[in-house]
This record gives structure tokens, C-alpha cells and sequence, in this order.
């Protein structure tokens, strides 16, 4: 079995099964592109701290294949997350906002979907302030654009969607 | 967080790179990385959003210092910039940042073996408003249309986001199906205008008549202009959403009204005394047709001018009930004429049936009085997620729909309709308007032209109250007809074991082709399914093979055009109807993924065996071919109770669907309808269709079709008119059926071959 030698931005080294570290396709990529090496790759856009975290989400799932992974774009449900996954998210929002930064330079598309999931689920059917509050976000509207924004939208607030 | 730590013991100067990290109130981090790298700021959002492009998008600035940067940086952000095309298409507002990134990227290319480390150092905690634009949208796309409006009134720089004219698109498709389902022929000008020199109008066509036809719809001012002056999804969703509010109450009161006259007494009625109508009669459909007069019917209708402001509070008329904003009255007809035409038919050319009704375009087909038929699909089925309160409005619709009805109202001396309104009304206080929308299937706005200059405007609606009926409706969009199909094939025609592992196998053979999109059974997936893309060209490569390998060949041919289906429809369906598919919701986790797994694989290996072994002698193959027909049977057992009841089901009818036909304003040749004389406009008020199951089974279907008229001005002898009007009723009503049954019997002679076949 070939591994391969991560770095992560604090300098930390990591060795994974080949398999596993291309579950990144920015890794895959770079493997491509460099050919059979002994040095560590660096990623200098991932902490190591989260890096461990990407790996642990990555080793579980090579080790736990989901059948059921429909490749399907517009696929916008939320309560589909499966319970590892879900409990992979239950972080403080620094971390889970740096995984999906992560997810994203990785390209690792799985735990990019979950991870912005796990966000939307945390804006969903809340009020603007409710998400403010719970993203600690400024309004920067004044009373009157607020006012006028609101009235915009109230078409959509009495369907109860 | 590691990242303060790493970047306190890493010295700084050591690398080639820095990364500011920093929030809102570090303004002078701001600035000094400001002088290093001269940043773009994107959508004059907060300054805090900026500093972290640097993560993604690097500088693009000419100073010594960042040149270096960037050469040593160019094999990471190679891999950057294909990761964010990875990640969404409609990164729009970074077009600009990646344009730069790209020339670097040329620039830097010969020195992109160069690796570099580089420090995070992070001032403050990662915020939601600091992720990139493209992620932020990726997030919101997981969003309804409810919690994006809601992401719209948090900031200026969410709102920009949130507007984001892909997201709303998806939004716009999922919930009101097609774009341009509108048939180009709203008004005769227009139609003589612009065909008469179709090539030089070509392109406005489309939009242009859309806009008549909306302009005709005398729909307030400002919802029409709302459409006119923006074409952005976010305004055309919300442009729907007001259309269906707007003649909502008209179809709730239309509903009402045809249910009250269905179930009047049958005394009421009188049959129509016509020769040539006692000759169509259909003895085989139970063919009853009558009329009944209805006196002092009270039924809505909108304003003759509508309102300029929606919330004008003038009040036209005392009977106004409802609030002001909607610009609907109730008005009293001495008298409505009705005609009711009754007709049994065989629940298993319901769906056919309604297919051709609630398609407007296929109503020319079979309505033969109708000479152009016009329209546009307000609502599409909409099966979202299931929401909390979902049960709670199912039980509203049924007091609604079924209690209401049976309610000695009318004995309390206060009108039907007004009750029905206050009931709403009363319950719109703590639930939204449309308690009823999970009942609601489609809603679409018609205009007809019924032989000569007489017209017809309706707003139609389709309601049903139980699950089980979706599947009658839910296949009715035009541009859903494959489904149908799929549908049909999968649930109704092939037997159990080939239904479940169809079903099942449909699933995993998409994941297959992605998941092992290099290998060898994919392909030959691939290969089959091009050569049996329909059926007459299925059946001939089956009689093709029977000389060579009958067995092996037409099981082949029946997987592959099972693939098919499912490769164009039933895709569709798991696309368009989420969780609303029945599978999901019947086989517990473990047996779906079981099932899933397993019939594909013999699918594909049995195809590979096949390809592999198509030189060998038949034996060998035959046993092949057996091995993998028990394999499937095998796998296939855990479902099979699962689905037992499915095909039957197919058939039956469990509650009754209506389909509600209500007139609404419609102004012919512009806007002077009322002053062009040539005009003349049937009105017609709750009308419609109303299939019941005739006894408990629900395989038979009762069809009774009403149409009700209120007496006109331009009609000379409304009681001739009544009569004749039921002939051709009845005259159309039988065509629909048989066309039904032809289009029915089409479907069913080509299942049974493909079911001989598989015996």
C-alpha cells in the first residue's frame, strides 16, 4: 500500500494511504502532476489541526463507502446527512467554517456538501435576526432600507413556504 | 485553534508567504495588507471579507516583494483555481479575480514544481462573512426560497448574495417547472402581427407574447409591472407567487361551488330531451347527462377594473368580504345554468385522462369545439421536504374540502361562499394562506377559443387530498412525460422481481457510472443503452438476436430498454420528486441498500459476461444468463414483500381529484374587450372535473363533468345554448375517453410484449 506524506501550514507531517489522500482531488492533482515522490506534499491552506480532522472524515469514509452517494446537483436536502457526518459537524463554527475552507482548497466534494449543509441548516428557518445573532453579523442596512427590504420580500414571508 | 499557536512559533520571516487572517476591527492589519498586496474589494462588502481572498486568490499587484510570492505560490494556486471551478459554476462575482489569477498562472507556469509553506496567522476567529463569495453561495443553494429572502435582509452584503440570479433559478425550476410553457396564440392581433412575418420576429416572439399574455391577464398594476421590469429569477419567482395568490381565493370559491353543485339533489336535475344526443349516449360508460338550473348563486369574481394599488382600500361593494387587498367581489347570479355530464370509466386510463386535460396543449386533441387553446402553468407539483406543520395542513384541507360541504350552511341564511371565506379566514391567523397547498397540484391560467369568436378564460386547479393520487397528477407537466412513462413501466407492467430490481437498480447504476466511471462495466453500459433508445428500435434488435440466442439476447433487450427508462425517466423523477419517492419511503434503509447494490451488479456483470463471451457457444452462455437471472431473484426477495401492493395501487383511486375551472378577466385584442362587440366570452363558474372512486375497490373511476354559466348578454336563448353546449360536452368528454383508452392501450400492448418476452 503507498502512502503519502501530507504537510500541513505549521509544519506538521502526515502519512496516509494513497487511496485515502486522494479522496482530495487537489491532492490527487498534485500527485499527478509531481509523480512518485518521497516529499511531503504541503498545504499551506490547512492547519494542522484541521488537516487531522479532514483525514479522520476521509479515513472514515474509504473505510465506510456509502452506496447510496447520488451525484445529483440540485439534491437540496438537508436532512440527509448521514449520522457520522453529522456528528463529524458538530464543531464550534471557527472549525467547521476552516473544514469547509479546507474541503474546498482540498476539493473533497463529500465533506464540502456536508459541512455547507451543516451551515444552511443553521440558517434555515431562522429570521434575519436570529442569523445575525447566531453568525455575530453586522446590519449595516439603516431603518429605512431594512424597512423597504422587508416590504420586498413579504411575499414570500406569509406562505409559511 | 492550532492556527494562533502555529503562527506564534513559526517565525514569520522564514516563509515566502503570508496570510493575514483578520477580522473587522483590525484596521491597521487592514491597511498594512493593504500596502503589501493591493487588494480588490469585492461588492463594497464590509472590509473584513477581503483579507481572506488572499487564501484563495492571490494579489495581483507588481511589486517586487509579491512577484516572489507568487512564483513560489503558483503550484498551489493552479490547484486553487480548478478547485473553485469545482466547487460552482456561478462564481460570477469573482470572473474578475480569476481572470488575474489566470494570467499569473501563465506567468508563473514554469516555476510551479516550486513548493512553499505558509503561515496562517490569524487575528480572529473565522466568521461566516469571511468565506469566499462561491462558497457562500454553495451554502445558499441548499436553501429555500423562504430562508434566502430571510439571508436578504441581514446585510448589504448578504443581500447581494442571496439575490444571486443562479441560486433563484434553481429555485424558479424546481418550484414552477418550465419556463415558456406558453403557447405563443393569446390574442388574434398578435397572432396576425407577428406571424405574419414569423423569420423577422423570431427571437422577441417568445417573450413578447408572454408579456401580452400576461397584459391581457388584467392583473393589478403592480404585479405586472414587477414582471415587466425585471427579468431576474428572484422577480419572476415572486411574480408566480403572486399570481397564485392572486387567484387563489377565485379556485378555493370555485371549488366549493362545484362541489355544492355535484352534490345536489338529484331531483334538481333534469335530462336533456335531444334526439341526436340519445344516439351518442354510451351505454359501455354509464353515460348520464342533465342540467339543472341554480338560482341566486353566489360566486366570486374579480372587479371589472382592478384596483391600481393593491392596497386601495375602496370598497365597491358592501358584499365585499374579503380583505381588500385581494381584488375579488362576490357577486349574485339570479341565475347559473349548469349541465352536468356523467361518466364511468376504468381507473387505469385515469392517468391518460388527466394528461390530456391538465395538458393545455393536448386539450385541442380531443375538446371539439375548441379551435386554439392558450395558457400557462402557474404552479407546478411541488413535493419540497416535507415541512413540520405538513400533517397539520393535510387535516386543515380535509375539514376544508370534505366537512364544509356537509355543513347545513345554507340553512343558516348566510351565504356558502362567505362561510367558506370566514373559515379561511380564521384560520389564515395562525396558519399561512395556503393550508390547502399540499392538495393543490397545479394550477394554470387557460384561454380558449371556442369555435368562432367565442372565448373562454379560466384559471384551472387541480385538487386532491390524497397521497395515494399524486401519482395520477404529479406526471401531468408537459415537460415531465417521460416519468409517465418510466412510472408506468416500473409500477404497473413488469413483475415484481424485474420491478424491484429495476427500481432499485436504476440508483446505483447512475452512482456506478460516477463512482467507476474508468472501468469496463460502466461502458458497456454505455454501449447497450444508445441502440435501444426507443422501442421499435428495441424490438428489432430483439428479433435481430432471437436467431442467434433467443435467451440470452432478449433478456439483454429488456434490461437495456428497462436501463433506458430509467436512464430518461425515472432520473426525473428522483431529480423532481425527492423524497417524495415511494421507495424511499417503503423499504427501510438496510433492504434499499441492499437492494441497490446488488441487481446491478449481476446487471453489469451479466453484461460484461455477455460482451465477453458473445463469440463462445450458447451453453455456456445460457448458463450464464440463468446464473444471473437467479442472482437477481435472490437479491431482489427482501423488496419484493416491500412492493407487493404497488401495482394494484396504480390502479385505484382512493379520494377524489378536482380538477376546477373558474373564469377570470381576459382581455382579447389588447385592452378593449368590453368595447369590441365581435368578442363574445363564456364565463363559466366552478366548473370542472370530479373523479371519484365508484365503489370501494377505487378501479372504477366516476367522471362527472360540470360546466356552469351564468347567463351572458350577447346570448339570445340560453336554453338552447345549454343544450347544445351539453352535446358537445358529451361529444368531447367521449373523445377524451377514447383517447385515453387508445393512448392507454398503446402503453399496454407494448408491456405485454416486453412481459411475454420475459417469460
Amino acid at each position: 500500500m503507498t502512502t503519502v506524506k501530507l504537510e500541513s501550514s505549521d509544519e506538521k507531517t502526515y502519512e496516509v494511504e494513497k487511496e485515502i489522500a486522494c479522496m482530495s482531488v487537489t491532492i490527487k492533482n498534485m500527485l499527478e502532476d509531481i509523480g512518485e515522490t518521497d516529499a511531503a506534499i504541503p498545504l499551506p491552506n490547512v492547519t494542522s489541526s484541521i488537516l487531522e480532522k479532514v483525514l479522520e472524515y476521509c479515513k472514515h469514509h474509504h473505510e465506510h463507502p456509502s452506496p447510496q452517494q447520488d451525484e445529483k446537483k440540485d439534491e437540496k436536502r438537508l436532512d440527509d446527512i448521514p449520522p457520522y457526518d453529522r456528528d463529524f459537524c458538530k464543531v464550534d463554527q471557527p472549525t467547521l467554517f476552516e473544514l469547509i475552507l479546507a474541503a474546498n482548497y482540498l476539493d473533497i466534494k463529500p465533506l464540502l456538501d456536508v459541512t455547507c449543509k451543516t451551515v444552511a441548516n443553521m440558517i434555515r428557518g431562522k429570521t434575519p435576526e436570529e442569523i445575525r445573532k447566531i453568525f455575530n453579523i453586522k446590519n449595516d442596512f439603516t431603518p429605512e432600507e431594512e424597512e423597504q427590504i422587508r416590504k420586498e420580500n413579504e411575499w414570500c414571508e406569509d406562505k409559511g413556504n | 485553534m492550532n492556527m494562533q499557536n502555529s503562527s506564534s512559533d513559526t517565525p514569520i520571516i522564514e516563509k515566502e508567504m503570508i496570510l493575514l487572517y483578520n477580522n473587522n476591527d483590525s484596521d491597521i492589519k487592514d491597511k498594512e495588507v493593504e500596502e503589501i498586496f493591493t487588494f480588490k474589494h469585492r461588492n463594497g462588502g464590509s472590509s473584513s471579507r477581503k483579507n481572506y481572498q488572499q487564501h484563495n486568490y492571490y494579489p495581483y499587484g507588481s511589486n517586487t516583494k509579491k512577484q516572489s510570492l507568487h512564483n513560489g505560490k503558483d503550484s498551489n494556486s493552479n490547484h486553487t483555481h480548478k478547485k473553485s471551478n469545482s466547487v460552482s459554476s456561478n462564481n460570477n462575482s469573482n470572473n474578475y479575480d480569476n481572470h488575474q489569477q489566470d494570467k499569473q498562472n501563465q506567468q508563473d507556469q514554469p516555476r510551479r514544481n516550486q513548493i512553499v509553506s505558509v503561515t496562517l496567522l490569524i487575528d480572529k476567529q473565522l466568521n461566516l462573512i469571511d468565506l469566499p463569495y462561491d462558497i457562500l453561495l454553495y451554502i445558499f443553494k441548499f436553501l429555500d426560497s423562504l430562508s434566502l429572502v430571510r439571508v436578504s435582509q441581514i446585510s448589504n452584503f448578504f443581500q447581494s448574495i442571496a439575490s444571486n440570479h443562479d441560486l433563484w433559478k434553481d429555485l424558479f425550476y424546481d418550484k414552477w417547472g418550465p419556463m415558456f410553457p406558453l403557447v405563443p396564440v393569446c390574442t388574434l392581433k398578435c397572432c396576425h402581427y407577428y406571424f405574419s412575418s414569423p423569420y423577422q420576429n423570431l427571437e422577441a416572439i417568445n417573450q413578447l407574447f408572454s408579456n401580452q399574455f400576461y397584459k391581457s391577464l388584467n392583473i393589478p398594476r403592480e404585479m405586472l409591472l414587477n414582471h415587466l421590469e425585471s427579468y431576474s429569477f428572484k422577480q419572476m419567482f415572486k411574480f408566480r407567487s403572486q399570481l397564485f395568490d392572486h387567484y387563489h381565493p377565485l379556485l378555493l370559491n370555485g371549488l366549493q361551488l362545484l362541489k355544492d353543485t355535484a352534490s345536489r339533489n338529484p331531483s334538481a336535475w333534469t335530462k336533456i330531451d335531444d334526439p341526436i344526443l340519445q344516439t351518442n349516449i354510451n351505454k359501455v360508460t354509464k353515460s348520464q347527462i342533465d342540467k339543472t338550473i341554480i338560482n341566486d348563486q353566489e360566486v366570486l369574481q374579480f372587479r371589472k377594473t382592478p384596483p391600481t394599488s393593491l392596497a386601495t382600500h375602496t370598497t365597491h361593494n358592501n358584499n365585499n368580504i374579503i380583505n381588500n387587498n385581494i381584488p375579488v367581489i362576490e357577486k349574485t347570479l339570479p341565475k347559473i345554468h349548469s349541465i352536468r355530464v356523467c361518466k364511468v370509466i376504468p381507473t387505469r386510463i385515469l392517468k391518460e385522462l388527466l394528461t390530456l386535460i391538465t395538458d393545455y396543449e393536448k386539450i385541442p386533441l380531443w375538446d371539439v369545439t375548441i379551435r386554439h387553446c392558450t395558457g400557462m402553468i402557474i404552479k407546478a407539483p411541488n413535493n419540497n421536504n416535507a415541512t413540520s406543520n405538513r400533517s397539520r395542513q393535510y387535516s386543515l384541507v380535509d375539514q376544508l374540502g370534505q366537512q364544509i360541504p356537509n355543513e347545513p350552511i345554507i340553512n343558516h341564511g348566510e351565504p356558502a361562499i362567505s362561510h367558506h371565506l370566514q373559515h379561511e379566514d380564521a384560520f389564515s391567523t395562525s396558519l399561512p394562506i395556503h393550508m390547502d397547498k399540499d392538495s393543490c397540484k397545479k394550477v394554470d391560467l387557460l384561454h380558449k377559443q371556442i369555435i368562432g369568436n367565442l372565448y373562454m378564460s379560466y384559471v384551472r386547479m387541480i385538487f386532491t387530498q390524497s397521497k395515494y393520487n399524486e401519482k395520477f397528477v404529479d406526471v401531468t407537466i408537459n415537460n415531465f412525460k417521460n416519468i409517465e412513462d418510466a412510472n408506468n413501466i416500473l409500477n404497473a407492467k413488469y413483475p415484481l422481481s424485474l420491478l424491484s430490481n429495476t427500481t432499485k437498480g436504476n440508483i446505483d447504476i447512475l452512482n456506478f457510472n460516477s463512482k467507476a466511471g474508468g472501468s469496463d462495466y460502466s461502458s458497456n453500459l454505455m454501449n447497450i443503452s444508445p441502440s435501444n433508445n426507443n422501442n421499435n428500435n428495441n424490438s428489432t434488435t430483439s428479433s435481430n438476436n432471437i436467431s442467434i440466442e433467443p435467451d440470452v439476447c432478449l433478456y439483454q433487450c429488456n434490461k437495456s430498454n428497462m436501463y433506458n427508462s430509467i436512464k430518461h425517466g425515472f432520473m426525473e423523477i428522483k431529480r423532481k420528486r425527492g423524497d417524495d419517492d415511494e421507495y424511499h419511503t417503503t423499504s427501510p434503509p438496510n433492504g434499499q441498500n441492499y437492494n441497490q447494490h446488488n441487481p446491478n451488479y449481476s446487471f453489469n456483470n451479466y453484461n460484461n459476461n455477455n460482451n465477453n463471451n458473445s463469440n463462445n457457444n450458447n451453453s455456456q452462455q445460457l448458463n450464464q444468463n440463468h446464473r444471473n437471472l437467479s442472482q437477481d431473484k435472490l437479491f431482489t426477495q427482501p423488496t419484493q414483500t416491500l412492493l407487493t401492493n404497488k401495482p394494484t395501487e396504480e390502479y385505484t383511486l382512493k379520494k377524489p381529484i378536482y380538477v376546477v375551472q373558474h373564469a377570470i378577466p381576459f382581455s382579447i385584442g389588447g385592452n378593449k374587450s368590453e368595447e369590441n362587440p365581435n368578442n363574445f366570452i363564456l364565463e363559466c363558474f366552478g366548473s370542472g372535473f370530479i373523479f371519484e372512486p365508484l365503489n370501494d375497490s377505487g378501479k372504477e373511476t366516476k367522471l362527472t363533468y360540470i360546466l356552469q354559466l351564468g347567463k351572458q348578454d350577447w346570448m339570445h336563448d340560453i336554453y338552447e345554448l345549454v343544450d347544445e353546449m351539453a352535446i358537445s360536452r358529451n361529444t368531447s368528454i367521449n373523445s377524451l375517453i377514447s383517447h385515453a383508452y387508445q393512448i392507454n392501450k398503446k402503453k399496454s400492448i407494448q408491456y405485454d410484449l416486453n412481459l411475454l418476452i420475459i417469460y
